[in-house]
């Protein structure tokens, strides 16, 4: 019996080493990965004073949607720098998802609207539109007021709304860099079978916001903050680029990507839950695989988008709570493509990685970490595994880290201040002890509230689900 | 809790987990490297950042100076000294290029002068052989802004053998800014059609600084001439004459108003050619605007409705109000929001109008007259 | 005779320097509008040169600053050459406008013209 329990314990010892080798051996692969991409992508694009009129050479008109609840004191501004972007011809659609502040009335004041009665063809369901409105002062605005019914909604109401043939969501309180948009449609005339494309989001906070311009990128100053921008460009930089490769990139941040307006509109546009932006990439990949056309899902490193986080550590853990529970509903809704052979690369690749790897990750790390503590409580704990441990899930990881600060300072050069790189080298250190490991936790959490509550209403779910299967192969 | 962890860590002693010590050394071995890896990135990092520092420094201080130098020698006999560095010379370029662009007459012979004998002009020939694309473009246009045309039988080999899109319209822009006859715009703008991907506005783009510089010598109507025998008469180039058509219109070139308005004429079932033709006329203010006007403000497709209610201002005032009014109803809210835009181009006049639409049973109307009325009045304030 | 000279673009500021410093004038070249009102009680310039698009405070406001209290002539350099530009600066006070690219004698004759009155 005792005998049993050891190998018991020796097998999960093992198990929890080869985890952490694993995984930390694919971000590196991957970083190195991502570094030869974008070095060869830089020399490309080496930034020239002439470069952004010159880069007109080539695009295609875009409608921008920005969902908006409850969002009447950042709303103005953000519009109007958006609408201030140089970019030869966009749309920027507004979606007023039913908020209950003065939202509505903030904008119909200060853009001038006048009611419209605009023909809306409506491919993708969503909740009644009351209004759309249009603009006075900006010819290429369109609100839209329609009853609440969450964000997956207002972007569907704004694919219908929208006229251009590509759109690109973006959060009410982002700011695009002046080349994204350029940069990022380049792709799609270029190569006709992208379908969609993300950029990189990086973290605004503390950085300095001119005429809805960044003029200067400075590191934040809480502790929440930086360990955010550090979580950010080691993500970025090992999480997505590589994907490009096997064609499997399975997430493009909410924040910011770009879609085709009828590949978006073929699945039935996005679906209601907590990670509508992941769960709209996976299915689109399902189906293009499924009706057997190609086409590409592609991360482009150089297209910009800066945005607020959290500032705070339990607005940050609910976000991550919300994040990870929609990483494995999105996961659970096409759970057919793990590990089948139909669907290539992103079944037997991509799709494994991310219920391995991020949906139940956190699990195997938090059980390693609680091993251990409970191992050295009851004098247990070896020393073998204690140093490789060690340099499994803290030296490596840390070192990952810096790397990822440094390899991304020396391609884009963004921090001004050497101080600031400096004080994100440091941080990366110190956020291996206490913080990642907060994260693992809230995330493990979220597994956990994911799994009650599937188990709590499953009859829904699964109505819900193939209901909008059923718009997607038609 | 001892007696069960008592016996517990012992006998894990024994089955201890010991890892091959093969697969230990190559695992320390690893993030020893991982470590390297790390120092000597970091070395880099605070290397490139001195190496920035210094050379922004060093670029800074080099522009002063021929900044300096050179508006001394444009009109006296001042001497500019020659670059020594890399740094020095892109400095030396930038400033040349820079003033050259913003001044006219002796300046530019002088400019080119200056950078032909401080080997500025060798130093960018020698880049356009590079072979990164980027390198090549940026000397390519830097000589283009300096006037130098004796780059331009490689720039067009350079054009001709490319296939990239991008690459062809960078190298393009570089190529009007040189061209001196109707050959070199023929040549390029052929190349240009070529390429579906390329953005018309682009073009459009080209097209302007086409125009702009053959307006400078006194020559557009050679121009104009040229592009209808050789865009519209020979080969119809439907696109191309859009954007040029378009590019006539934003310079305000009245000289271009008989083709325009033969193309109008000629190929006005074309939507889009019609369309372009009605703006740029409307850009350039065209005297007889409201024949346009009318023959087209109840045309059926209604991007021309629009159009030409956006311009509807260049017509008097009792001609069109009439029209404005039944514009606020038309069907197509583009169209209704340009006729609700052009009461303002009236002002008081349009007042009574106005007025009168208070009362009108569509929301629309009322709330845009509402608008209208509210900035007539924040205007006479 | 003082002239002083706003414009962010050091090439311009530099060259308009050296051409007056030539021609007899006293210059002054600064690449900001932000301390106009200051600048124009120090230097008590006869005439300034005024650029339309600088980063900050822009040539108009500049101009609406200056004609606050003070009649000196302005002259405003441009790249803008809709008629709805030139309209706004001769409606704030500007006695003349040039369109860069613009030719060295133009400008003096316009600058000499504009103080030859005085």
């Amino acid at each position: 019996m005792l005998k049993a329990l050891a190998y018991f314990l020796l097998g999960f010892q093992l198990f929890i080493l080869i985890y952490f080798f694993i995984v930390n051996a694919i971000y590196t692969m991957f970083i190195a990965v991502a570094v030869f991409h974008i070095f060869r992508f830089m020399i490309l694009i080496r930034r020239e004073r002439l470069e952004l009129m010159l880069s007109n050479v080539l695009y295609r008109p875009i409608s921008i949607l920005v969902p908006a609840y409850n969002e009447e004191e950042t709303i103005v501004s953000s519009l109007k720098s958006l609408l201030n972007l140089h970019y030869p011809e966009f749309e920027v659609v507004v979606i007023n998802d039913g908020s209950t502040d003065n939202t509505m009335e903030v904008l119909k004041k200060e853009l001038k609207l006048v009611r419209i009665d605009k023909p809306v063809r409506k491919v993708i369901e969503h909740k009644p539109v009351k209004d759309i409105y249009i603009s006075l002062d900006f010819p290429n605005l369109i609100v839209v007021d329609k009853e609440n019914g969450g964000k997956a909604d207002a972007l569907n109401c704004g694919i219908n709304v929208c006229n251009y043939p590509l759109f690109c969501c973006i959060d009410a309180d982002s700011i695009l860099e002046e080349e994204a948009l350029l940069r990022a449609s380049r792709l799609f005339v270029e190569d006709k079978l992208v379908i969609a494309t993300g950029g990189t989001v990086r973290v605004l906070n503390n950085s300095v916001v001119k005429g809805g311009r960044v003029v200067e990128i400075k590191a934040p100053k809480k502790w929440v903050e930086i360990f955010q921008v550090i979580e950010y460009t080691r993500g970025f930089l090992s999480g997505r680029t590589a994907w490009n490769i096997f064609n499997s990139l399975l997430i493009i941040s909410g924040a910011f990507g770009i879609f085709r307006k009828d590949a978006v509109m073929m699945v039935g546009g996005y679906r209601h839950t907590v990670g509508e932006d992941m769960d709209l990439v996976v299915r689109l990949h399902r189906h293009f695989i499924e009706e057997k056309i190609p086409y590409k899902i592609l991360f482009v490193p150089d297209p910009i988008c800066w945005t607020q986080v959290p500032s705070d550590l339990k607005s940050l853990l609910k976000q991550r709570n919300r994040w990870h529970r929609g990483l494995i509903d999105s996961l659970w809704f096409s759970k057919k493509m793990f590990f089948n052979p139909r669907y290539g690369w992103v079944g037997m690749l991509g799709y494994p990685y991310f219920v391995f790897v991020e949906a139940l990750g956190p699990m195997v790390e938090f059980l390693g970490y609680l091993g251990v503590v409970l191992f050295y409580l009851f004098g247990m704990l070896n020393r073998e595994f204690a140093l490789l441990f060690f340099l499994l899930a803290f030296l490596w990881g840390i070192l990952i880290s810096v790397g990822s600060i440094l390899i991304d300072n020396l391609m884009y050069r963004r921090y001004g201040h050497f101080k600031d790189i400096l004080k994100l080298c440091v941080f990366s250190i110190i956020e291996a002890f206490g913080y990642r490991q907060l994260i693992v936790m809230e995330r493990f959490v979220a597994l956990f509230q994911f799994w009650y509550r599937a188990w709590g209403k499953p009859k829904r779910k699964r109505i819900e689900g193939r209901e909008v299967e059923k718009t997607s192969s038609a | 809790m001892p007696g069960l962890g008592g016996e517990l860590p012992e006998l894990l002693d024994k089955i201890q987990f010991i890892p091959p010590p093969v697969l230990k050394e190559i695992l320390i071995k690893l993030i020893l490297t991982l470590f390297l890896i790390n120092v000597v990135l970091f070395a880099i990092t605070v290397g490139q950042r001195l190496w920035v520092d210094y050379r922004d420094r060093r670029y800074r201080k080099a522009y002063e100076k021929y900044t300096e130098q050179v508006s001394q020698a444009l009109f006296t006999e001042g001497k500019v000294d020659k670059p020594k560095t890399r740094i020095e010379m892109e400095a030396l370029g930038d400033v040349c290029i820079e003033i050259r662009r913003k001044f006219k007459g002796m300046v530019e012979e002088r400019i080119l002068e200056i950078a032909e004998d401080t080997g500025v002009i060798r130093y960018y020939k020698k880049q356009t052989k590079s072979f990164l694309i980027q390198t090549k473009i940026t000397a390519y246009e830097k000589l283009s802004y300096l006037g130098v045309t004796s780059v331009k039988p490689s720039l067009k080999e350079e054009i001709k053998k490319e296939d990239k899109d991008w690459v062809v319209g960078k190298l393009c822009f570089a190529y009007v800014n040189l061209s001196e006859t109707v050959e070199d715009v023929g040549f390029v703008f052929s190349r240009l059609s070529e390429f579906k991907t390329i953005s018309l506005k682009f073009i459009e783009f080209l097209w302007f600084e086409t125009i702009k510089k053959f307006n400078e010598r006194g020559e557009l109507s050679n121009l104009i001439d040229f592009v209808r025998d050789r865009f519209y008469l020979r080969y119809y180039q439907a696109d191309t004459l859009r954007a040029f058509i378009e590019a006539l219109g934003n310079f305000g070139a009245v000289e271009g108003t008989d083709f325009i308005l033969e193309v109008y004429e000629e190929k006005g079932e074309d939507i889009l050619i019609r369309l372009s033709c009605i703006r740029s006329l409307g850009n350039m203010g065209y005297s007889d605007f409201c024949r346009i006007f009318i023959e087209n403000v109840s045309h059926k497709d209604w991007r021309v409705r629009a159009v030409v209610f956006k311009f509807s201002y260049l017509c008097e005032r009792e001609v069109v109000m009439d029209y404005l009014e039944k514009g606020l109803g038309d069907e197509n809210y583009y169209v209704r929001m340009n006729a609700g835009r052009a009461f303002l181009f009236f002002g008081d006049n349009a007042k009574p109008v106005l007025e009168k639409l208070l009362n009108s049973e569509d929301t629309f109307t009322r709330d845009t007259v509402t608008y209208l009325l509210e900035e007539l009045e924040a205007k006479n304030a | 005779m003082k002239i002083l000279i706003v414009d962010d673009e050091m090439a311009i500021g530099k060259v308009l320097d050296t051409v007056f410093s030539n021609k007899g004038y006293e210059t002054k070249w600064i690449s900001s509008a932000e301390n106009i009102s200051k600048e124009v009680e120090e230097f008590k310039p006869d005439l300034v040169l005024l650029d339309v698009n600088m980063p900050g405070k822009s040539g108009f406001e500049a101009l609406r600053e200056i004609r606050q209290n003070s009649n000196i002539p302005v002259i405003m350099i441009t790249v803008l050459s809709q008629e709805f530009n030139i309209d706004k600066a001769y409606e704030l006070g500007a006695v003349d406008y040039v369109v860069k690219p613009f030719s060295i004698q133009h400008l003096v004759r316009k600058v000499e013209a504009v103080l030859g009155d005085k």
